[in-house]
């Protein structure tokens, strides 16, 4: 046995089985199977992206040793941006760029603040949470502004960020699919990965062997800026309008997906399919808990007690296995 | 103005209220869904109520829940369940309302009680292959998908609380009260957007702040 032992020495290892226990629970418990129905698995496959894209980028930063609170406010200015920008006539396509930029520029001052002022980014980020959100309220005065006519259903637009494939598979699992494999492949198979983890880690060890570590965390903020403007998009084109509260929730939500997924909260530690099994868990509790007929009243309650005994399972099965 | 007291002048020192009668708005929308219920032929002795509310602890919600169980009692509906929505984000409202739909084919009836919840109607509806019709469903406040809902036949019926006149009045009010102390209570809502005229005229103020 012992592939097993090494197959439990992988930290995410323990998620996903915990992970696949609670699929296997909610297939086989939910009434008439109903959390394997065609008509769930696509609402759940076209709605957990618009969270999972943003917390795929907040865990690169949290093993970079950083949190990102602002993701609940860079999301919806970054989507009013969008929005503002269709309606001065621009193509869906340009304003889309021009979002995930206005997501890279507020990541990079959300990094820039940080390294400089050696700040906490817990309070950097906790800052320009509110500070954008106030800004939003003032600039859109919180009034919703429909696309729907900007970009049409059927569009080539609205096809690559709301459609399906198959009449069937959602395309944003597609984008959250896309966006793991490329930080996957960047966090362990690239250099820059290495400079991640060993800033995360350990920051002055980290510049005794010569890494940028203020450029490397600047780096990580903006790519969280950059995946909030994506997703900000994402979500205007399948709900056809801005909201300005788009987002609001997503910032201890993401974190929450991400310890779920075995990152550290002090950083250092913590994979790519990890995060993406804790991006999965938090929407899957949410859905199979509803199918099974819970009162839906009290969700959170629920919701809350078994993401804290996921993490006790997960670190409890990771001191077994050491 | 905008969101009185749950007890009205009662429960509050207040001078007057300019806003929606909560209760009032409520209990009109939900007449005019069951009663479109019964044009069908649904027997409302069986039918369930689901109310989904972003905020279930919050002051609307209750009032405003409180004047569709009125409703209720009057059309003979016992069964219903009031959903936690999981809070003002669009995503986790849709999540939840397209779950509770599948989770509970009895469901007869699907409010929004307030204006997200509303708005993501029409995806929930649609999301778990419900046909336009087939829930009757409506809620509050005019937001873009809303209205497109009911252009589609996904959504019965919203109540627009017409905010303008809430600003409005609160203005004239406080310069009538300065000159000759009148302290009115004004309701402004409870308008029914039920049919493509009414939806046509919200479309063509909305962009200017009116509607």
């Amino acid at each position: 046995m012992e592939w097993v032992r090494n197959f439990l020495r992988y930290r995410a290892a323990n998620t996903f089985l915990v992970f696949i226990g609670l699929v296997m629970f909610f297939s086989l418990l939910t009434p008439n199977y109903l959390f394997v129905d065609r008509r769930n698995l696509a609402a759940l496959g076209k709605l957990f992206p618009d969270l999972g894209v943003v917390a795929l980028g907040v865990g690169v930063l949290m093993i970079c040793g950083e949190f990102d609170l602002s993701v609940s406010s860079v999301l919806p200015f970054c989507s009013y941006v969008f929005v503002r920008l269709l309606y001065r006539g621009f193509a869906p396509f340009w304003a889309f760029w021009a979002a995930l930029g206005v997501g890279a520029l507020l990541g990079l001052l959300n990094g820039l603040i940080t390294v400089k002022t050696k700040m906490p980014s817990f309070i950097t980020t906790l800052g320009t949470m509110m500070f954008w959100r106030g800004v939003l309220y003032i600039w859109s005065k919180m009034m919703p502004a429909g696309i729907r006519n900007l970009v049409p259903s059927g569009s080539l637009f609205e096809r690559t960020f709301a459609g399906t494939v198959g009449s069937f598979f959602p395309v944003q699992a597609l984008w959250f699919a896309l966006f793991a494999v490329i930080l996957g492949i960047l966090l362990h198979y690239h250099r820059f990965g290495n400079w991640i983890y060993a800033t995360g880690d350990n920051r002055d060890a980290a510049r005794a062997m010569g890494i940028n570590t203020d450029l490397v965390k600047t780096a990580c903020f903006m790519i969280v800026g950059v995946l909030c403007g994506f997703s900000a998009c994402m979500q205007a084109v399948r709900i056809g309008s801005f909201a300005a509260t788009q987002g609001i929730g997503f910032e201890l939500r993401a974190i929450a997906a991400c310890v779920v997924g075995g990152t550290s909260l002090r950083g250092g530690v913590g994979s790519m399919p990890g995060i993406v099994l804790g991006a999965l868990t938090i929407p899957i509790l949410d859905n199979g808990l509803i199918l099974l007929r819970v009162p839906v009243f009290g969700i959170s309650a629920f919701i809350g007690i078994a993401t804290i005994l996921f993490v006790v399972l997960n670190s409890y099965v990771e001191r077994k296995t050491r | 103005m905008n969101n009185d007291d749950s007890e009205g002048a009662v429960g509050n020192p207040r001078l007057c209220y300019i806003g929606q009668s909560e209760k009032a708005a409520a209990y009109r929308l939900a007449r005019r869904l069951f009663d479109e219920a019964k044009a069908k032929g649904i027997d409302l002795s069986k039918a369930h109520v689901a109310m989904a509310a972003e905020v279930p602890g919050a002051n609307y919600a209750k009032i405003r829940a409180s004047g569709i169980l009125e409703a209720m009692k009057e059309y003979g509906i016992t069964s219903y369940e009031i959903i936690d929505a999981g809070g003002l984000e669009m995503t986790t409202v849709e999540a939840r309302e397209t779950a509770y739909l599948l989770a509970h084919p009895e469901t007869t009836f699907l409010i929004g009680l307030g204006g997200i919840c509303t708005d993501r109607l029409t995806a929930s509806l649609k999301a778990a292959g419900k046909q336009p019709g087939e829930i009757i469903a409506g809620g509050f406040d005019t937001t873009p998908d809303t209205l497109a809902g009911i252009k589609e036949g996904y959504v019965t019926a919203t109540i627009d609380q017409q905010q303008y006149l809430q600003g409005y009045f609160a203005v004239y009010v406080l310069y009538l009260y300065n000159k000759y102390g009148f302290t009115p209570n004004i309701d402004t809502g409870g308008y029914l957007v039920d049919s493509p005229e009414k939806i046509a005229l919200i479309e063509k103020l909305s962009p200017e702040h009116i509607r």
